[in-house]
């Protein structure tokens, strides 16, 4: 087998577990922020936290419109 | 201290003085184009509350009226060659796709790909209560769009489960728990047979 253990685990058991473990602390972080910022979003009048959204929005959706595809 | 204003009743939701992204004015636009019953549903409803994310697609559902009523749809949709249909070729071909393939149809701004609408038939039982229960979004004088209830928005992202889902989920519950209908979203999450243990890692305690 060419790339046999190419990662040089150690203890397999061990290494899933922590992949667990932090896949697990990923999402709980993850999810800390939505309700951080959900929170945030109520305690801001709509005209800012809309303004800051759309920022953001707006320039992705820019960019965008600068790679127009052309027609096959 | 509450700030961000909202006014939310059984079929109308305003956020006075928000700033509408272009996301929002496309969405605008192409649903002032549909004269058939419709509800935008999933991550564009939390996106729409501020939710901070970006999305390439706008999921909505409409009512299977037949052929003809579906071909006007579609027409008046393309008429102006503002929107084009990125995966089909005309409303026939379209009706194909999503009837005998149940797949969806996706429409675009000429020659670019996102956003797209991603539309769909209603075919099942959450999607025809969205349809017929859809809320007003309303923003004043540049236009209203109709959206899934949010009750029934939460536990359907409870139930789809990947972690944009919950994150999708837990913003919406979170910006509007003061004014949700929970009696309503607790039989929701048990319809869908999403366990306690989700909703409640999710949302917090029910």
């Amino acid at each position: 087998m060419k790339y046999k253990n190419i990662l040089k685990i150690k203890n397999k058991k061990r290494f899933l577990k922590q992949l667990e473990e932090s896949k697990r602390q990923n999402f709980e972080s993850n999810m800390k922020f939505v309700e951080l910022h959900a929170l945030w979003l109520k305690r801001t009048s709509n005209r800012e936290w809309s303004r800051r959204q759309k920022i953001i929005i707006d320039e992705v959706y820019r960019s965008n419109r600068h790679m127009k595809l052309k027609p096959a | 201290m509450i700030l961000m204003e909202y006014t939310y009743s059984k079929k109308t939701i305003t956020l006075p003085n928000k700033e509408l992204t272009l996301l929002d004015r496309v969405a605008l636009d192409f649903v002032s184009r549909i004269d058939v019953q419709y509800v935008i549903v999933s991550g564009y409803v939390a996106i729409l509350f501020g939710r901070s994310r970006n999305t390439e697609d706008i999921d909505i559902f409409i009512k299977d009226d037949g052929l003809e009523s579906f071909s006007k749809f579609y027409d008046k949709i393309v008429s102006d060659g503002k929107y084009w249909a990125i995966n089909t070729i005309d409303a026939s071909d379209a009706y194909d796709l999503m009837t005998t393939h149940k797949s969806s149809l996706r429409f675009a701004e000429k020659n670019t790909l996102d956003p797209n609408f991603e539309i769909k038939f209603a075919n099942k039982e959450t999607d025809y209560y969205s349809l017929e229960n859809a809320l007003t979004m309303d923003f004043g004088i540049a236009g209203k769009l109709k959206i899934s209830p949010l009750e029934i928005e939460i536990a359907y992202k409870l139930f789809l489960g990947s972690e944009k889902d919950f994150a999708d989920a837990k913003h919406i519950f979170i910006t509007f728990k003061e004014s949700l209908d929970m009696d309503k979203l607790k039989a929701f999450i048990r319809e869908l047979n999403i366990s306690k243990d989700t909703a409640n890692n999710v949302l917090g305690y029910l």
